[in-house]
């Protein structure tokens, strides 16, 4: 569906002129579009509903209108949120329930924002294991896909040890990971993509407050390739980021610190350097960007930062884009890297935008990428107003060939036949969603694709 | 990335900028039909325009994140009011530059975002 901004435009004018029906709310009159955070992803939601309270949300679904979908941030950049039917938003379900000191867990509610939490635990002495790179999500947004940092730690989905989840038919189900009467129930809904049910709470186990120091340096791609294992080993957290077109990598490593906190807010002509020096080889062509993009990196300096954990954890991404993202077994992460940066050589793909590679350990929870066993996710990316379709179908079946899990948050092209290959229980979480939810109310055509319903 | 290093360098290649000239502030025309509300007042769904802002709006737009206009800032916001309630909603709905579509506000309405921009953008200096 494609809607140009001037059609946004005169939408918006017709609203206008609607909305002056006295006491007419606006989706009587106007259906206020919904888009996710790139913009490729578009619908006109019948309806918004924001519950205040874990009750309210029972009545709603209770009343059996049909079809609904929850939406987190809408940071998704597969069709996991369009909908003509309800648009559910847990936005005011927000902020800290119960916390247990002894046992450093905490319960969070579905809509916190991933950058609220950082602070709201410190408050109360803790902090998250790991975060993810972006902490625009909501919790429940980044649990229902598996969400996770780098390093060696499971997804946030690992560290939930207990979940309150309301079906579509408006049942509270209280799961714990220690109760054996939960455990399969438990581990489905840890990672259900939110089509078991709507997720209002989950018990997070922590760690104590950490101060962190990250160094960022440009190095080669061979160096980092060669010793991708002993780093993630040797330290708290490591990631790189290959450059197509360049002999070098941008590598991060993070560790524990007690030196003073330092980290500075990158000014705006900091912030916006990458994306000019990105967009202005887009313009150099192809043969000469090797030559260009290394004179470039081979001059720069380290940097440095020092804060608490969560602020060195996660990133703020002005630059809007489109994502790929597969999780390939540890142990075939840097050929997969290999072969990816050679496809995007050997098929001059007109691409700048680094990809991004890290270390995840392995964890129970049916969907995880990480079921089984530490995988390396590796994220392609291209910015948001450049149609990043040629050069994802050019490399995802590179993924493929590796055994690669697609991130069931970006952009994917696999069905029902192909996961299920890929995930020694997905035909039971199958089973377990059709059971939760007979009528489908919580599909959308993208799901049904995904769960073969 | 964190990359400060690579930030200086490109800074230092970019021509360096002139101070933005003084602009006029006219006032921000309405769009029509939507009337006022005090934005601790709740809505039919005890929503206020205080919460929707806490919880999405501020997210960028008290540091000025991403180039964000800082809420109530005359200088942020003169150029983009001239522009006119229209028009910022449209941008909002679609995304605008660095702002994404709905400025992380899922449960906002045009009718939310149309007072959400009225209460971040200043009155017009005299």
């Amino acid at each position: 569906m494609a809607v140009t901004r001037r059609d946004l435009l005169s939408m918006t004018l017709a609203a206008a002129a609607t909305l002056s029906t006295p006491g007419a709310r606006a989706e009587s009159a106007f259906r206020t579009p919904w888009r996710n955070w790139s913009g490729a992803l578009h619908a006109t939601p019948a309806s918004r509903v924001a519950p205040a309270s874990t009750a309210e949300l029972q009545r709603f679904l209770r009343a059996g209108r049909s079809p609904l979908r929850p939406v987190g941030a809408g940071h998704s950049f597969s069709p996991l949120v369009p909908t003509q039917g309800d648009l559910l938003v847990l936005d005011r379900l927000q902020g800290l329930g119960d916390v247990d000191a002894t046992t450093l867990q905490a319960q969070v509610r579905a809509g916190t924002r991933l950058s609220q939490l950082g602070p709201l635990l410190d408050d109360v002495g803790q902090a998250c294991w790991n975060m993810p790179d972006i902490d625009r999500q909501t919790l429940a947004g980044a649990l229902s896909t598996a969400t996770h940092g780098t390093g060696d730690f499971r997804s946030l989905s690992g560290y939930v040890t207990a979940l309150r989840l309301v079906t579509v038919e408006g049942e509270l189900l209280e799961l714990d990971a220690e109760a054996e009467a939960d455990v399969d129930l438990f581990h489905a809904a840890a990672v259900s993509l939110g089509t078991l049910g709507i997720i209002t709470e989950a018990t997070l186990a922590n760690t104590r407050p950490l101060r962190l120091k990250s160094r960022s340096v440009f190095e080669p791609l061979e160096t980092v390739l060669a010793e991708f294992e002993a780093r993630v080993r040797n330290h708290r957290h490591f990631e790189f980021f290959p450059l197509p077109y360049c002999d070098f990598v941008s590598s991060l490593t993070i560790d524990e610190t007690d030196a003073p906190i330092h980290n500075p807010a990158p000014t705006p002509e900091e912030d916006a350097a990458m994306t000019d020096l990105l967009r202005t080889l887009l313009a150099t062509p192809i043969m000469a960007r090797r030559v260009v993009f290394n004179r470039i990196v081979e001059s720069l300096e380290p940097s440095e930062a020092v804060d608490r954990s969560y602020g060195i954890l996660c990133n703020i991404r002005n630059q809007r884009f489109n994502e790929m993202e597969y999780s390939v077994p540890a142990a075939a992460g840097m050929a997969c890297v290999r072969e990816l940066m050679d496809t995007i050589s050997e098929r001059r793909i007109d691409v700048t935008f680094p990809l991004e590679v890290r270390y995840i350990a392995g964890d129970e929870c049916w969907l995880s990428m990480m079921h089984g066993g530490p995988r390396v996710s590796i994220s392609v990316h291209e910015f948001a107003d450049r149609d990043h379709r040629p050069y994802f179908d050019a490399v995802e079946p590179v993924f493929w060939k590796y055994g690669g899990r697609p991130h069931w948050g970006k952009v994917h092209s696999l069905g029902h036949e192909q996961l299920t290959e890929l995930y020694p229980r997905f035909e039971d979480f199958r089973a377990l969603r059709a059971r939760l939810d007979p009528r489908g109310r919580l599909l959308n055509d993208h799901l049904r694709t995904v769960f073969g319903a | 990335m964190r990359q400060l290093g690579l930030g200086m360098m490109l800074v230092s290649l970019l021509a360096a900028c002139d101070e933005p000239a003084p602009v006029a502030s006219p006032a921000l025309p309405t769009v029509a039909g939507i009337p006022d509300r005090d934005p601790d007042a709740p809505d039919a769904d005890g929503r206020t325009t205080l919460s929707l802002w806490a919880r999405s709006c501020a997210l960028c737009h008290v540091d000025g994140t991403g180039g964000a206009p800082r809420f109530a800032n005359q200088e942020d916001w003169a150029e983009r009011r001239a522009q006119g309630e229209a028009v910022l909603l449209a941008h909002t709905l679609a995304g605008h530059r660095n702002m994404p579509p709905l400025g992380y506000c899922m449960d906002c309405t045009a009718e939310d975002f149309v007072r959400l921009i009225r209460f971040m953008v200043p009155e017009a200096s005299p």
